[in-house]
């Protein structure tokens, strides 16, 4: 069982869970994902897997626009990031 | 814009595909035009509801129309069909049918069984994402998606069978279609590109995700599963769809090669036959008509003259260019049909020609036609009125005639059920109406998805008052508790989505009368599903979409009217003996015209509105002809280009005035210039641009089929080439088109017809008031006016309407010393069953002697008696109305009372418990009777309050007297609201001594709008004497409270 931490509960005190951290993204002249950096590493990206874009909560204070890629890195590694495109910056999406 | 590359979209949704197409077809075309295009294929779920409407609008576009759907299959899944060839287009309208036969109305299945036997001339597309092969190949399952598709193939052959590729950027599509293509690649079956378009624009794709949302009955909070996850379902370029598609370029070039094959094309290859009409043997169609024709006019005219041979000859040369014997041969059969039930219900006699008594009057282009008058479809002898064919039925046809007939209500209800009956739900139809957004709808439904608070989006709902939700802007600014909110977030977006929502259908529905008659199978032509009532059958074709398609649609509708006229008849017969011939009465008789000229028209069909009146007073009609005038001037569409008062300045001022350009003189020529009827629109393109009498028709349609405008550029950049070729200046050419709308006017022979209809009614108001007025509470709830008016009206002309009386009513109104004696149906809760049992009850033994008597012989429900007594149905037996309700009390006992075994307690004494009670005084009395009949018979409410109000307040009489610009105030009754066009509201007061008509300007309209709700008003303004008119310009209006509840309620805003 789950031990009451006594800390208290409210709306200040959430944090959503995977949420999107920035990374920087070298893109193509395509403006497609060539390479990014993680850990301070610089990885490049052997291929795309899969684009596909989301356009959502059109009608909130702050709608979501983002262009997805499920990438495979050189080292086989399989990651999703996104273009934010409300703010242009590039985002790693943890699954 | 040019388009290097080149791309057809085959799967492409409009409205039509309910709450899930977020454009109109007129977008969605006008954008594949600016995309280049060559071919569109509409494809809306489980319909053909805007295939007809897509093929005209594709065709005066340059676009290759491909009729096409996305049915649902009965596991869920989605495929889509295109129409290769008519036998597709066939099959394509069956399989529909059956999906609808089988399953629940609202939620069409097609069981695949039907597919093999219907596959012909059909191309296969294998749909979407929801697709059956998309979902197994998405799953995993490649056997058995080879196998699915193995079986298509079988059924519709290879080269009929296409894998759908989709790329809307959606999660999992790079992989669906990579699966996709492998199978497609190993079987050796083609791939084509499509991109499921929902809308003609990205941005479109916010309504889209409402509508979802709204079909749903949720909020878009609540639908993230059931929303598209993006905008990329809109119409896009062959170079964005050739980017896309790069690693499939077959795809692309296959979407050109379907178009190429899809040659079916509805304008054209649609093979409609008119039905034939089982003929006595040795005859042809035409040969039988015009035997009936001959031999009805023996009858009619005594013998058959030169005048009526050398008619009749026309008449039929014509119906035999055109092969029109067995269509007007069909509406002969349903006029049969239609008097059968007349002589069922004794309105008729066996004895009686077809001719001599129509059980229905046609309207449109019948009226013309002396065929139409023998046989029974037209009430109007076109030799007496002069009425030329050709005006009415031209040569060059572009439809088939158009011939409604108007039933009273009665027959026309059975009539529909004979018909079916008849005919079988394949062969005969009713046809199909689409319901649309309008601002309150708009504002509800948006509001849901949006989240919005429901309390305050019911109470926009219910303050707004115009109808465009375009307006909602306008009208959020001119209510106080809602100008803040303009801008506020989710309310901004509800403004902009009710904008593009506004006209959207929402459901097929039922015309209130159209039906289709085919001899061949209906359902081949035009898919058709049950409707809500169970045992009809509606079609997925609405009027405007039948129409071009030439079918025989007859319109029976009810009208009002002519079940009035029909009673009216019946009771002049039943006190004079004799029956009236309308159609043989003096259609130029002075004294029923001068009648007309005082706006004397309350009750008298298509001329007792406020603005009916107004017009009536000033086109001053004095014949059949300037009738029709009358009554096309009051349309919208005529209206709309300030042509009412143009046409009266011409008319009856005889105001010089020119023709634009003299090209117009055969369109306008008859009207002065001005447009008064929908026909003339036609001919006003022909003859200016040059259009054939198709293209006009076309360009009419462009105008009036909901949210066209898009259209309308490309339409005026052929006027504009059209009429410079035929030497029109554009400047003059950009005035005439300028003419043209989309708002409803009549065509010519409907207005004639309606303008005859109209002169019967104030001919029988004229010479047989009693029995008008009669009639007309009978056939309550029709016309403009409530009771309390019409009693104000009837009494003007010395009246008298009794009370119902308890010992003399009968169920309805009758005549009784020539006065109106209430029936007992007026009496609110006492319905058939309670007057037929109080009828029956003085039947059988006799008047009733007292109270006692008649609750014991009627056993009626206390609330039944007591709303009699109100009424003053007992006041001939009874010392006064509060002592008969005290002893209804001592008497009463409910129903069961007596079964329990007590002993029945009616015929016990009471006197020793009545009490001294006080007679109700007159303004009590008028409360009771207003609210149980709804009209007070001794007098009006206005005569009660008159000495209460200030003594500036005048009355409907010596307002009269005043001049233009006095300053008035009035009070009265409302007994109307209207707004006949945006800008002005209409109210009529009444008073004890007659009717005041107001205007509302719309800032005065915006300070007042709610106070205008309350009934009675007392109202200021400035006489307006404008053009021969009066009015009261109102600038200040209050209301006079009053705990009197249950006033007449008016009828507003019709």
């Amino acid at each position: 069982m789950v031990q009451n931490s006594r800390t208290a509960s409210g709306p200040g005190y959430l944090r959503p869970l995977n949420a999107p951290v920035p990374v920087r993204v070298k893109e193509s002249p395509s403006q497609h994902p060539n390479s990014l950096v993680l850990d301070g590493r610089a990885i490049e990206i052997a291929s795309i897997a899969d684009t596909w874009e989301i356009n959502d909560e059109w009608w909130r204070g702050q709608p979501i626009a983002r262009l997805y890629y499920r990438v495979v890195t050189r080292e086989g590694r399989h990651l999703t990031i996104f273009r934010d495109l409300v703010d242009g910056q590039w985002y790693r999406q943890k699954v | 814009m040019k388009h290097a590359m080149k791309y057809a979209e085959l799967h492409c949704h409009s409205y039509y595909s309910f709450h899930e197409g977020a454009s109109s077809i007129g977008e969605l075309l006008a954008r594949a035009k600016e995309l280049g295009y060559p071919a569109l294929a509409l494809t809306d779920h489980d319909n053909l509801c805007g295939a007809m409407e897509f093929a005209q609008a594709a065709a005066s576009l340059d676009i290759q129309p491909i009729t096409g759907a996305e049915v649902t299959l009965k596991d869920g899944s989605h495929l889509t069909l295109l129409a290769e060839t008519c036998q597709g287009y066939n099959n394509l309208c069956r399989l529909i049918t059956y999906s609808y036969i089988a399953a629940e109305r609202q939620d069409p299945h097609l069981d695949p069984k039907y597919l093999p036997g219907h596959a012909q001339g059909l191309i296969l597309l294998t749909g979407c994402r929801k697709g059956h092969l998309s979902g197994l190949l998405t799953a995993g399952h490649m056997d058995q998606a080879a196998a699915q598709l193995s079986q298509y193939l079988d059924w519709f052959g290879p080269a009929n069978v296409f894998v759908e590729l989709q790329q809307n950027l959606v999660q999992g599509d790079v992989q669906r279609n990579r699966r996709l293509a492998d199978l497609a690649r190993q079987t050796g079956t083609g791939v084509v590109a499509t991109n499921n378009a929902h809308y003609h624009l990205p941005d479109r794709h916010r309504l889209q995700d409402a509508l979802v949302a709204i079909s749903h009955n949720k909020s878009l909070e609540e639908t993230h599963r059931e929303r598209r996850p993006n905008g990329h379902f809109y119409l896009k370029s062959p170079e964005d769809m050739t980017a896309l598609f790069k690693s499939y370029p077959d795809a692309i070039g296959n979407t050109l090669k379907i178009a190429g094959r899809c040659s079916f094309d509805l304008t054209r290859n649609l093979n409609y036959q008119f039905p034939d009409y089982p003929v006595p043997s040795g005859h042809t169609p035409q040969s039988y008509l015009e035997e009936l024709c001959y031999r009805a006019a023996e009858r009619r005219y005594g013998g058959v003259d030169d005048r009526v041979k050398s008619r009749l000859h026309e008449e039929f040369a014509l119906i035999r260019r055109h092969n029109l014997a067995g269509f007007l041969l069909i509406y002969y059969d349903v006029i049969q049909l239609a008097r059968e039930i007349m002589i069922e219900l004794g309105l008729s006699d066996a004895e009686i020609p077809l001719e001599e008594r129509p059980p229905g009057r046609g309207r449109g282009s019948s009226v013309a036609m002396l065929v139409g008058y023998l046989i029974g479809l037209s009430h109007i002898d076109p030799l007496e009125f002069n009425l030329s064919l050709d005006r009415f039925l031209p040569s060059e046809m572009a439809v088939v005639p158009d011939i409604d007939l108007d039933f009273p209500r009665n027959i026309r209800e059975e009539l529909i059920l004979r018909v079916h009956e008849k005919y079988g739900w394949d062969h005969a139809a009713l046809t199909g109406m689409i319901s649309t957004y309008k601002m309150k709808g708009a504002i509800r439904d948006l509001g849901k998805a949006l989240g919005l608070p429901q309390q305050e989006v019911d109470k926009l709902a219910k303050r707004v008052s115009s109808h465009h939700a375009g307006d909602m802007a306008a009208e959020m600014l001119a209510l106080p508790e809602f100008r803040d909110k303009v801008d506020a977030p989710a309310w901004r977006d509800l403004i902009d989505l009710s904008a593009q929502l506004d006209g959207f259908p929402k459901y097929l529905a039922q015309h209130p009368g159209g039906m289709i008659i085919s001899s061949s199978p209906l359902i081949d032509m035009v898919p058709v599903q049950p409707g809500a009532i169970e045992g009809r059958y509606i079609c997925q074709w609405d009027k405007n979409s039948i129409d071009p398609a030439g079918f025989v649609k007859i319109d029976f509708l009810a009208l009002g009217a002519l079940s009035q006229m029909q009673e009216t008849l019946q009771l002049i017969e039943d006190r004079t003996g004799e029956y009236h011939d309308l159609s043989r009465i003096d259609h130029d008789d002075p004294a029923v015209y001068a009648m007309l000229h005082q706006a004397d028209t309350v009750g008298i069909f298509q001329v007792e509105s406020a603005a009916q009146m107004q017009t009536v007073t000033r086109i001053r009609p004095r014949n059949l002809t300037e009738m029709a005038y009358e009554v096309a001037a009051v349309r919208p569409g005529v209206g709309a280009n300030n042509g009412v008062s143009q046409f009266i300045q011409r008319h009856s001022k005889h105001e010089p005035w020119e023709f634009d350009h003299p090209l117009e003189q055969r369109a306008l020529g008859r009207t002065l210039g001005v447009i008064l009827f929908q026909d003339q629109v036609n001919q006003l393109a022909m003859d200016v641009a040059g259009f054939s009498a198709v293209e006009a028709d076309r360009l009419r349609r462009a105008f009036v089929w909901r949210r066209d405008l898009s259209l309308l550029d490309l339409h005026w950049d052929r006027f504009r080439q059209g009429a410079l070729k035929n030497g029109v200046p554009e400047e003059t050419a950009v005035k005439i088109f300028k003419k043209f709308n989309g708002q409803y006017m009549f065509p010519e022979s409907h207005a004639f017809a309606f303008g005859v209809t109209a002169y019967h009614m104030a001919w029988l108001k004229h010479y047989y008031p009693l029995e008008f007025y009669v009639a007309i509470f009978n056939q309550q709830p029709m016309g403009f006016y409530n009771l309390e008016t019409l009693k104000e009206d009837a009494k003007r002309r010395g009246i008298r309407v009794l009370n119902p009386d308890i010992n003399a009513s009968l169920e309805k109104c009758v005549i009784k010393d020539e006065s109106l004696l209430l029936g007992f149906l007026q009496v609110k809760k006492v319905g058939a069953a309670a007057a037929s049992a109080i009828v029956d009850a003085r039947n059988q033994g006799g008047t009733f002697a007292g109270l006692a008597d008649a609750m014991q012989r009627t056993g009626l429900q206390r609330e039944a008696l007591e709303k009699l007594v109100l009424a003053g149905a007992f006041d001939s037996l009874t010392s006064h109305r509060r002592a008969a309700l005290w002893e209804i009390g001592l008497r009463y006992r409910p129903a069961g009372y007596q079964s329990a075994g007590y002993q029945q307690p009616l015929s016990l004494p009471v006197e020793q418990d009545m009490a001294q009670l006080l007679p109700q005084n007159r303004w009590e009395t008028m409360a009771g009777e207003y609210s149980t009949l709804g009209l007070y018979p001794q007098g009006h409410v206005m005569a009660f309050l008159r000495p209460r109000l200030p003594r500036h307040v005048m009355n409907s009489q010596s307002i009269l007297e005043l001049n233009e610009g006095a300053e008035v105030t009035v009070a009265g009754l409302v007994i109307r609201r209207q707004r006949p066009h945006a800008k002005a509201v209409f109210i009529t007061l009444e008073d004890e001594f007659g009717h005041i008509p107001l205007v509302l300007w719309p800032d005065v309209y915006q300070k007042f709008r709610l106070l205008i709700r309350e009934p009675l008003l007392v109202m200021s303004g400035v006489v307006s004497r404008r053009e021969d008119t009066f009015n009261i310009v109102a600038k200040s209006v209050h209301h006079i409270k009053m705990l009197e509840q249950n006033l007449p309620r008016s009828k507003d805003w019709q």
